[in-house]
């Protein structure tokens, strides 16, 4: 039983305000999506943080809201639950696991301050168990500061509220320092996502349980929330074509004249910004006369083109997998992102979930996925790093008996898929995996998409950059020369290298066949071209 | 008494090894439509070969007829007792023919015996029971030899494609092997008398350490067989790192047979150990 003075500043939570909560938290998590996947720390459009973190909040609120008339801790359960199966991403599995750990709680009608201190504090133990090298300067630095704060506000006997602002000002604080924490923040001079997105999840919920507006300003984001909102309202009806972005700089910069020229080359036309700086956000079929004119003005940056229809056609068909086979015994499940690489994947028997990069598949979608194979004992191929953590809270919740293989790049799942052999018994093509994936490597060629420094190395915009083996060690004037320099490394030590050269959607065939006649040439190995159709990568090399 | 070891064509025995150890062999049928060869008599491995390059028509391949066995089981068993090996009735009715034909003729001086085999696995049952025989071994210890040796065998082999084993109707449990948009060189073996998939190589060079690696992973090898259809270079260099591997061994280089190259087709590289013990698992 609540009365009004309790709700102003309740010393605990009910059911009812804490869903009232998470649904703050996540509204405001809702409203920065876009402003915390804009603050990169990597030179490939890596930036789904915001994304990712969002939809796993969301999860956990209509799930709360749900739960709201059946006490606290019921409340908690069903968010941490719905949390599991929709995290995304790395940033978004740790949120769930922060929030399982607050649920972890004894049953209660309601949630005072020492019992949310001590779910953070078991939540802050839950993410870094999670994560096998934990970074400071990240989520976890946040979720440490916050579960910090929020014991110290509790051991004085506070209320909730208060506990809640003190773990606001922590996480706030966390995400100030991350740049102090983690170098490659520092370099590439943005605060760290994850951090961010706890952040703003944290002080949404405070937000809520004050009665004020949800929306949270982000911490050293440089890019106009106004911006984002306009842009957001024009991608609700559903487009075709690139939604083409970029920043232009140049000393005298007519914009009425920028707006009346783009306005030609395209619909959906979005230019802000004053003096020296426009910020560009145009629908256009072909984004590259739209960039060549920006060029011809001033300073390009920032500048991305995303194919709206693959977009939508990746939304719809995400799960497309085979029809599952009766009397399989063991299934695969493999995450890609294009179309040759579903169809090979799919060739090879494997279940396929589209993702990948900046496409993370929730843990959900694996989990379906793995019931889609129709086997008792099933593989995951997670095909990226940032999946690993989706795939193995997947294979919890699965029926089947899992393995997650760590297959770090597609071409290493399609190794590994090489190696199934159907005759042979669960463990055996485990460990047969297990090989083939640690016996290829694997490069991602692709260009940097901003001027930045990463691991003391100078890179441009534009640039083509090769990330070997996860490690960024090519930087070229052109994809050709990245991918001759990144080959170079791999086929090193190598006794008789066949590498499969797998070109993306922007490299025609006859060009990556150019290219594979070359390696012919120079590094004497048999080399065998195939379409991915991967997007941002132009080529993704395996070389076993 | 003497004992006369009696194969079929399908062992891939090579002519001058099959002289020397007086192993007769009994003819498998090929036919190019309607002109039809005794295998390895009327056509020879290098020249069906030369023409299966030039001919639109696949040739076919049946079983020696009923009188092919009979005649040899008379003419040796009047000259003492018969041991005779076979490709696994699971691929052919040759060794149920041998069966039918032995019974007729002398059913208490003729053993049948099913190598459980193919191609060169089959031609090591049968080296080794022609072997005992010229040490003097009886029949029933010939048999015996050729059984013990069909258990001892273990038996790879690499394809360019399966396209060929599926349309012979011989692909057995190696269907799952099939598909794919990568050019995968699948790699069977024969156990129990069928076709298994092994294993896959992304190349022909893996191909060949996938092959070699058979006859390193074991204790103690006798015998090494090198058979190939249409890559002799292939078959020299395989050979030639299992020597290395296996300098006791002792080796046959060779083509696989026509039977065998209508079924498997181009680039076909085999190879079979005789072997005593696992080493580890393969």
């Amino acid at each position: 039983m609540t009365t009004p003075a309790d709700r102003r500043a309740p010393a605990a939570l009910d059911g009812d305000a804490l869903a009232r909560a998470f649904a703050g938290g996540a509204s405001a998590l809702e409203q920065q999506a876009d402003a915390i996947n804009a603050i990169n720390v990597f030179p490939v459009p890596d930036g789904d943080t915001g994304t990712n973190m969002s939809s796993t909040a969301k999860a956990a609120a209509n799930a709360a809201r749900a739960a709201a008339d059946r006490g606290a801790a019921a409340v908690l359960r069903a968010a941490a639950d719905a949390a599991l199966m929709a995290a995304k991403g790395n940033s978004g599995v740790i949120l769930s696991q922060i929030l399982t750990g607050l649920a972890a709680m004894p049953p209660a009608g309601t949630l005072d301050a020492s019992a949310f201190a001590a779910g953070l504090e078991r939540g802050r133990a839950a993410a870094y168990r999670l994560v096998s090298a934990p970074k400071e300067g990240t989520i976890l630095t946040a979720i440490s500061e916050a579960a910090h704060a929020a014991g110290v506000a509790a051991d004085s006997g506070t209320s909730f509220e208060e506990a809640l602002a003190g773990a606001v000002e922590g996480a706030r604080s966390a995400v100030e320092h991350s740049p102090e924490l983690l170098p490659v923040l520092k370099e590439a001079g943005v605060v760290d996502a994850g951090a961010e997105g706890l952040y703003v999840l944290l002080a949404g919920m405070l937000r809520a349980l004050r009665g004020e507006p949800v929306s949270v300003a982000v911490e050293g984001g440089a890019i106009d929330p106004r911006w984002l909102a306009a842009r957001q309202r024009l991608h609700e009806d559903g487009a075709v074509g690139y939604c083409t972005e970029f920043v232009l700089n140049a000393p005298s910069l007519d914009t009425a004249d920028l707006r009346a020229r783009l306005a030609e080359m395209g619909t959906s036309l979005l230019v802000t910004g004053e003096g020296a700086a426009a910020r560009v956000h145009i629908h256009t079929d072909d984004p590259q006369p739209v960039f060549a004119y920006a060029r011809t003005i001033g300073d390009v940056t920032q500048e991305k083109a995303d194919d709206m229809q693959a977009q939508m056609d990746a939304l719809v068909g995400r799960l497309d997998g085979a029809p599952p086979r009766a009397g399989t015994k063991i299934g695969v499940v493999a995450v890609a992102a294009g179309d040759g690489f579903g169809e090979l994947l799919r060739s090879l028997g494997a279940v396929v979930v589209h993702g990948g990069q900046t496409m993370n598949p929730s843990a959900g979608e694996i989990a379906r996925a793995i019931d889609a194979t129709g086997a008792a004992r099933v593989i995951v191929l997670p095909g990226n790093k940032n999946i690993v953590l989706a795939a193995r809270q997947a294979a919890e919740a699965a029926q089947a008996d899992v393995s997650v293989v760590p297959a770090l790049s597609v071409p290493a799942g399609v190794a590994a898929l090489v190696a199934l052999n159907a005759e042979e018994p669960f463990d055996a093509n485990v460990r047969a995996m297990e090989q083939a994936v640690a016996g290829i490597a694997a490069a991602e060629i692709t260009h940097a998409v901003r001027t930045t420094t990463i691991d003391g190395r100078a890179i441009r915009e534009g640039q083509a950059i090769g990330i070997v083996d996860g490690d960024l060690t090519v930087a070229e004037d052109s994809i050709e020369a990245a991918v001759h320099a990144a080959i170079g490394q791999m086929v090193a030590r190598r006794e008789a290298p066949l590498v499969t050269l797998y070109y993306g959607e922007e490299i025609d065939e006859a060009q990556a066949e150019a290219v594979a006649n070359d390696i012919r040439a120079r590094d004497a190995c048999e080399v065998e071209v195939v379409r991915g159709g991967q997007p941002q990568y132009a080529y993704l090399i395996g070389v076993e | 008494m003497t004992v006369h070891v009696v194969t079929d064509s399908t062992a891939d025995i090579p002519a001058d090894i099959a002289r020397e150890l007086r192993i007769d062999v009994v003819p498998l049928t090929i036919s190019f439509g309607d002109e039809r060869y005794r295998d390895g008599i009327d056509l020879t491995a290098d020249e069906f070969y030369e023409r299966l390059a030039l001919t639109k028509v696949l040739p076919t391949t049946s079983l020696p007829p009923p009188a092919l066995f009979r005649y040899a089981y008379e003419h040796l068993s009047s000259r003492g007792d018969v041991v005779s090996v076979h490709l696994s009735h699971k691929f052919s009715g040759t060794v149920n023919t041998a069966s039918s034909a032995a019974a007729e003729v002398a059913p208490d001086r003729i053993s049948v015996v099913d190598s459980g085999s193919a191609s060169m696995g089959l031609g090591l049952c049968v080296i080794a029971a022609a072997r005992a025989a010229r040490d003097g071994a009886s029949r029933e210890e010939c048999a015996r030899v050729a059984e013990e040796t069909s258990r001892q065998v273990h038996v790879a082999v690499a394809f360019e494609t399966l396209d060929f084993l599926r349309r012979g109707g011989r692909i057995g449990r190696a269907t799952a092997f099939l598909g794919g948009m990568l050019r995968l060189k699948p790699i069977l073996t024969v156990k129990d008398g069928e076709t298994h998939p092994l294993s896959r190589a992304r190349s022909r060079g893996k191909a060949i350490e996938e092959l070699l690696s058979l006859a390193t992973s074991f204790e103690e090898v006798s015998d090494i067989v090198v058979l190939h259809t249409t890559t002799p270079e292939d078959a020299e260099r395989l050979a030639e790192r299992a020597r290395q591997a296996r300098p006791d061994a002792r080796f046959v280089v060779g083509r696989f047979g026509p039977v065998l190259g209508v079924h498997g087709g181009p680039g076909m590289l085999g190879i079979a150990v005789a072997a005593q013990d696992r080493r580890d698992e393969v």
